[in-house]
């Protein structure tokens, strides 16, 4: 005879729930703070179509954001975003906004919304400090929420069960409720104050003040060319937005396609003329601004890309070199589905296993192809093709004609090989001085003399 | 040009205010000693051929550990021949590279002295040193701040003349500092110049020393010939802070952390300096019109602020 063990003891449950530590310090861990920022701006942007929505408003086509603007503020002590966009509704405060992660019973995201994932204002809390107070108001009704985020993280906000089971009821406590009538103004107001050492380090920098209206004016460019305006303590942020040289003979190259109710658009050409010299010791423009953007539903998710992520190094597409600089890419994505895009959760990468882009990419590397073949070939006639590159006017990406095969100065391909070699300063600026080409750089003094030797002592 | 360095044409201790600076910036060192073992540091600068900050560090302060970093490697034997005392090491190298493993280790003062422009300092120099400072370490940098500097400059040849602002921006690899467009005159030049290289510590110091700031002690502003500005500072974690301001630098009208100070001695001849000596010190303002020859009173005042500063020159036989 066998003994039977109860079926009760064979199974159990094994805890599994987080700890609020590890879950603030997970979801603060691979994000910049600049990128925090710009989740809170996020916010604010999809704000303005969730009051439309509910209001059954129309925002105008062109200029959806126009009369609304975000003020972010920062210094060692304290950090503020203030919108006057729509606010957040009580109910939608009590079942969603403070949720980690949104959940699937949530309402459907449409109309080309940017936030998506519900995690981007509480990240951006938990990164900066300890103290954080929010206020926000339809123009109807309004709450305040004040966090003590050690306060918070320290009382676990477990419950036991009447079965010895732990139930979680994480929670941040909804204050100052008003229903009908608030006399708050319309909008969201996020302050932050016991920042952290490593946060107002950066807060003082003048470094990062730089870079902050930076990545605004260029990742925000989109939107901020659609009405919004941003300040950052004080200032207003000019949008950056890619241009294109079009003129005569050089002109984008531009592809368009709707799939599956994703909008594909992507534009390739050159924003500047190519360098003469590309050694080490060149003096080139800063090559920051060069390179492939990937932009999702007017956010700018990577800028002046030179990975394989777009291509780069990509067989037949060679990788990054200065030689390149001057081209510049523009992809576009777009759907009122924001969960088709091809943005991570940080929304400063690519999702490059994503299918829209998968069918994006090839396009995508099929116009960095021709562009970098034609920086080789204009090298046989570098004057011609720089006078034509110069007389192209730059052109907003938004301007460049859909479906253009685009155009680029009509270079003679020879066989061309490159001669470099290195000469004492004071020799070639003396073989200057005797050509009467006093200034002009060490390449055209080397053409120079080759020509010479070439005329007179080989037959031809 | 012609391509001549400022030490071949002008002998540096002929330049009263620079002197005068130099002796201003040996005061406020003295008076750290009180909190710091200053004497027990490094002094690391560009002693030139000259060495007379050297001299000075020595025989004021009693720094007996220095470093001049030269890079001309065609002055080696110059260099070495004119270092006045057997503590001065040369280093032959570029200070991009050199103040790394000078600085590493030991508490310093720094004098990045670039009797240049502006983009002579914005080379990353500045961000090599702070990086490798010890909390408690002074750095100090000096450009000419005339803004025709700023004139007749382009990316490359056969590119278009860049606006002032523009090669401000680009030097600077900044484009807020466009915003600053109305001071790039003769007047407000300076102070910006003094506010850019402040800034530049201070992101230098946040960016790459965890628990370390940037306290800023010295803003001057002196002309010989061209405009110069000096500014300069200690790197500092928070026990270093508190004991800076045991040292009480503000009771030293020239320790100006943030305001232009301004150094504007006349050029006197010997026995104009004896004649105003004899009057000093005084309790009572001294009346320039009351003098044997004519001195403006901003003249006079700078004078007797600084008389006990003031270098005498005298020709010596060889």
């Amino acid at each position: 005879m066998t003994d039977t063990v109860p079926a009760a003891a064979t199974v159990a449950k094994a805890n599994a729930n987080p700890s609020k530590s590890f879950f603030i310090a997970m979801l603060t861990r691979d994000i910049d703070l600049v990128d925090c920022i710009l989740d809170l701006l996020d916010n604010s942007v999809d704000g303005i179509g969730e009051a439309a929505r509910r209001e059954n408003r129309e925002l105008p086509e062109q200029q959806p954001f126009a009369g609304y603007k975000v003020e972010i503020r920062f210094d060692r002590n304290k950090f503020s975003i203030q919108d006057w966009s729509g606010g957040i509704p009580i109910q939608v405060a009590q079942d969603y906004a403070f949720r980690f992660g949104r959940p699937d019973d949530a309402p459907a995201l449409n109309d080309g919304t940017i936030g998506l994932y519900g995690i981007g204002m509480k990240r951006a809390i938990f990164k900066m400090g300890n103290v954080v107070n929010m206020v926000s108001s339809t123009g109807v009704e309004s709450f305040t929420m004040d966090l003590n985020v050690d306060a918070w993280r320290r009382d676990p906000q477990i419950v036991e069960r009447e079965d010895g089971e732990e139930v979680m009821e994480w929670s941040f406590d909804l204050n100052d409720l008003q229903r009908q009538g608030t006399g708050v103004e319309q909008g969201t107001t996020i302050t932050i104050t016991e920042l952290y050492e490593g946060i107002w380090r950066q807060f003082e920098n003048p470094v990062f003040r730089d870079k902050m209206q930076m990545m605004i004016a260029r990742d925000y460019a989109f939107i901020l060319s659609r009405g919004l305006e941003v300040f950052v303590n004080g200032v207003k942020i000019k949008p950056e937005m890619p241009a294109f040289r079009e003129g005569a003979e050089i002109a984008p190259f531009k592809h368009l396609e709707v799939v599956d109710g994703v909008r594909m658009e992507i534009t390739a050409g050159l924003t500047d003329p190519p360098p003469d010299d590309t050694s080490a010791t060149a003096r080139n423009p800063d090559s920051r601004i060069y390179g492939w953007y990937v932009v999702c539903n007017d956010r700018v998710v990577v800028s002046g890309d030179k990975s394989s992520d777009t291509g780069w190094g990509v067989k037949p597409v060679p990788a990054w070199h200065p030689q390149f600089i001057g081209f510049m890419g523009v992809a576009r994505f777009e759907s009122d589905d924001p969960n088709k895009l091809p943005w991570k959760t940080t929304k400063r990468d690519v999702e490059s296993s994503n299918a829209f882009y998968q069918r994006a990419l090839p396009v995508m590397m099929r116009a960095t192809k021709r562009l970098t073949d034609y920086t080789n070939t204009r090298r046989a006639e570098a004057k011609k093709a720089k006078r034509a590159e110069k007389a192209a006017e730059a052109k907003p990406v938004q301007r460049v004609v859909a479906n253009s095969v685009g155009r680029l100065p009509v270079i003679a391909t020879k066989d061309l090989v490159t001669i470099q070699y290195f000469r004492e300063r004071a020799d070639v600026d003396a073989v200057a001085e005797a050509l009467g080409l006093m200034g002009s750089s060490p390449t055209e003094i080397g053409i120079r003399t080759f020509e010479y030797y070439l005329k007179r002592e080989v037959s031809q | 040009m012609s391509g001549r360095r400022s030490f071949e044409t002008i002998n540096y201790m002929l330049r009263p205010n620079k002197n005068v600076e130099r002796k201003l910036i040996a005061k406020t060192l003295g008076r750290l000693q009180a909190a710091f073992d200053v004497r027990s540091y490094r002094y690391v600068g560009f002693g030139s051929m000259w060495f007379t900050d050297f001299v000075l560090m020595h025989r004021v302060v009693g720094i007996s550990d220095m470093v001049t970093i030269e890079k001309e490697a065609s002055r080696a034997k110059r260099v070495e021949f004119n270092k006045p005392y057997a503590c001065i090491d040369v280093r032959m190298e570029k200070a991009a590279t050199a103040l790394g493993d000078v600085l590493e280790g030991k508490h310093s003062v720094t004098w990045l002295d670039y009797d240049g422009p502006l983009k002579n300092a914005l080379s990353g120099d500045l961000e090599t040193a702070v990086g490798a400072m010890l909390s408690g370490s002074m750095i100090l940098v000096s450009v000419n701040a005339m803004v025709e500097q700023l004139r007749g400059h382009q990316l490359a040849e056969g590119e278009p003349i860049l606006s002032e602002v523009e090669y401000l921006a680009e030097i600077c690899d900044s484009q807020a500092v466009k915003a600053e467009e109305p001071r790039l005159t003769r007047n407000d030049f300076p102070k910006l110049v003094a506010e850019l290289l402040h800034d530049r510590l201070k992101a230098a110091t946040l960016s790459m020393k965890p628990g370390c700031e940037y306290r800023p002690v010295w803003t001057f502003e002196y002309a010989d010939d061209a405009t110069m500005v000096t500014v300069g500072g200690m790197v500092a974690d928070v026990t270093d802070q508190a004991k800076l301001a045991e040292c009480k630098l503000d009771e030293l009208p020239f320790a100006s952390p943030e305001e232009m100070f301004q150094i504007e001695l006349p050029i006197l001849t010997e026995k104009e300096k004896r004649a105003l000596d004899k009057l000093l010190p005084s309790m009572t303002a001294i009346d320039a019109k009351k003098l044997e020859f004519e001195l403006r009173p901003a003249e006079l005042e700078a004078y007797v602020r600084f008389y006990l500063e003031y270098p005498v020159f005298n020709e010596m036989a060889a």
